[in-house]
């Protein structure tokens, strides 16, 4: 992964009321030990990460949004591969040893990254 | 006297328990009118002499509801009268030959309605199996042993056969737009765009004058309207009710996250407490300022809420229903960072939520 790779979020509906996007889209799940789980743009695209995530692994997901490595580390977030043998493009943005709040806030810049860049996949 | 006249069937769920809910008994009070109207115009036609039928025609017919059998509810409706129903038709009073032709004209396949039906009376039913829900049919047993299945269908296209448009229950959810207060009517606006002109009693006026224009404050109307062929609604007839919705968009929000279980983040996902998210939905539906932008309301993993305005600067609220304290951050343009903690647990303490966003919100908005 470089700086320009365009790592994939699968935003669950519950997350987009009404459309709305919000910062919870882009909030580690307690399960994931702090980490977000991310595709890697660079061996997947949207459409087909889309895919993978709601037909392979029967995930739900309302639409595809994306934020640079180069955007993560600016907020002083790192990102990593982590393929997984049934997800080999699977990737992470670690928010590990921050308090909730700094992770709502690291969600929100997030957001505001994916947001500019607007929707890359929607189902 | 007591005699038996006709027992129909009514078919679907609601009458699973072998009962007849009580809005259906405005149906078999519409049939019985129609029976009398029927007889009326039968006798005529045998007295063709005769402007009008003999005083004390319909007198002594009266139905009463003496039963309700099982498969699945199947009143029984007898007739109640003094004496003898005396004026008769080769054997059969004309009310039972009324009675079998209006089963002959349900029955009737499409376009061929009996001769001797005549098609006046046919706006009658607009009333007989209004209450029918899309599922469920009345059916009237034939005097050969037949059934005639009066469905919500088959009643539109009786009345359509002879007019223009067909009555039926109508639940319309809108704001009000306009009130004229001469005609006492209100324009609802609903929330795909259509309008419908709404009559009102002049103790709604009060309801009407505070939350017309407020575009927070959803009108449900019930009552009856008319469609035409296409289900077009054409015109609100008349009103039985109407309720007053503060907040509604909160409302359907806090109302679907109710419904969330235990995994429903793909397995994951605590769902919220549902009495501790009805308390707290109370309060912001009632509290939540009018001219405050809407939150988006979304469920977090842990079982809490969190509120998100899209406005400058990202406001957002976490709330903890299990604590009920709320965890406000927006950012501010000059670097700096809003952040105020709320606990939840007296009306006084949502006041001071609310002003603090009413302040800090407000200035954002602007």
């Amino acid at each position: 992964m470089t700086d320009k790779t365009v790592l994939l979020r699968q935003v669950h509906p519950a997350f987009v009321p009404a459309g709305q996007m919000t910062s919870q889209a882009f909030m580690p799940f307690p399960k994931d030990d702090e980490k977000l789980s991310v595709y890697d743009g660079d061996q997947i695209g949207a459409a087909e990460s889309y895919r993978h995530y709601t037909e392979t692994l029967n995930n739900e997901s309302d639409g595809v949004w994306g934020v640079t490595c180069a955007e993560v580390s600016g907020i002083e977030l790192t990102s990593q591969a982590d393929p997984l043998p049934e997800s080999p493009a699977h990737a992470l943005i670690d928010f590990s040893g921050k308090p909730s709040g700094v992770c709502r806030k690291l969600a929100k810049k997030l957001k505001a990254f994916a947001v500019a860049r607007g929707c890359l996949h929607s189902r | 006297m007591k005699t038996e006249f006709i027992q129909p069937r009514f078919d679907g769920a609601r009458f699973s328990e072998h009962t007849l809910p009580l809005e259906v008994a405005k149906d078999l009070a519409a049939y019985e009118t129609l029976v009398v109207e029927l007889a009326k115009h039968l006798y005529l036609q045998d007295h063709s002499g005769r402007q009008r039928v003999p005083k004390g025609f319909d007198a002594d017919f009266h139905l009463h509801l003496e039963k309700v059998d099982d498969g699945s509810a199947r009143p029984m409706l007898s007739v109640v009268a003094a004496g003898v129903l005396a004026l008769s038709t080769g054997g059969n009073t004309y009310f039972e030959k009324a009675r079998d032709l209006i089963t002959e004209c349900v029955r009737a396949p499409e376009g061929q309605l009996p001769q001797a039906f005549p098609r006046n009376l046919l706006s009658h039913f607009n009333q007989v199996g209004r209450s029918l829900h899309e599922d469920e049919c009345m059916e009237l047993p034939g005097a050969d042993g037949s059934v005639a299945a009066l469905t919500p269908d088959r009643r539109k296209h009786l009345v359509l056969a002879a007019e223009s448009v067909y009555e039926r229950e109508i639940e319309l959810n809108g704001t009000i737009g306009e009130a004229d207060w001469e005609k006492s009517s209100f324009r609802l606006r609903m929330a795909d765009g259509s309008q419908a002109i709404v009559p009102m009693p002049e103790s709604f006026h009060p309801q009407a004058r505070e939350y017309g224009g407020r575009s927070r404050f959803q009108v449900t109307v019930k009552g009856v309207g008319t469609f035409d062929s296409w289900d077009k609604l054409q015109k609100v007839v008349s009103v039985e009710s109407f309720a007053i919705q503060p907040n509604y968009q909160l409302s359907v929000a806090f109302d679907a996250l109710s419904e969330l279980q235990d995994g429903w983040l793909d397995g994951e996902g605590r769902a919220p407490n549902k009495e501790q998210l009805s308390t707290v939905a109370e309060e912001i539906i009632a509290g939540y300022p009018e001219h405050l932008p809407l939150p988006a309301v979304v469920p977090t993993p842990e079982g809490g809420l969190l509120l998100e305005w899209e406005l400058s600067g990202s406001p957002s609220i976490d709330l903890s229903l299990d604590s009920f304290t709320a965890e406000f951050h927006a950012f501010d343009p000059g670097e700096t960072e809003i952040e105020r903690e709320f606990v939840l647990s007296s009306a006084g303490q949502w006041s001071e939520l609310f002003a603090f966003l009413k302040e800090s919100l407000g200035e954002t908005a602007a």
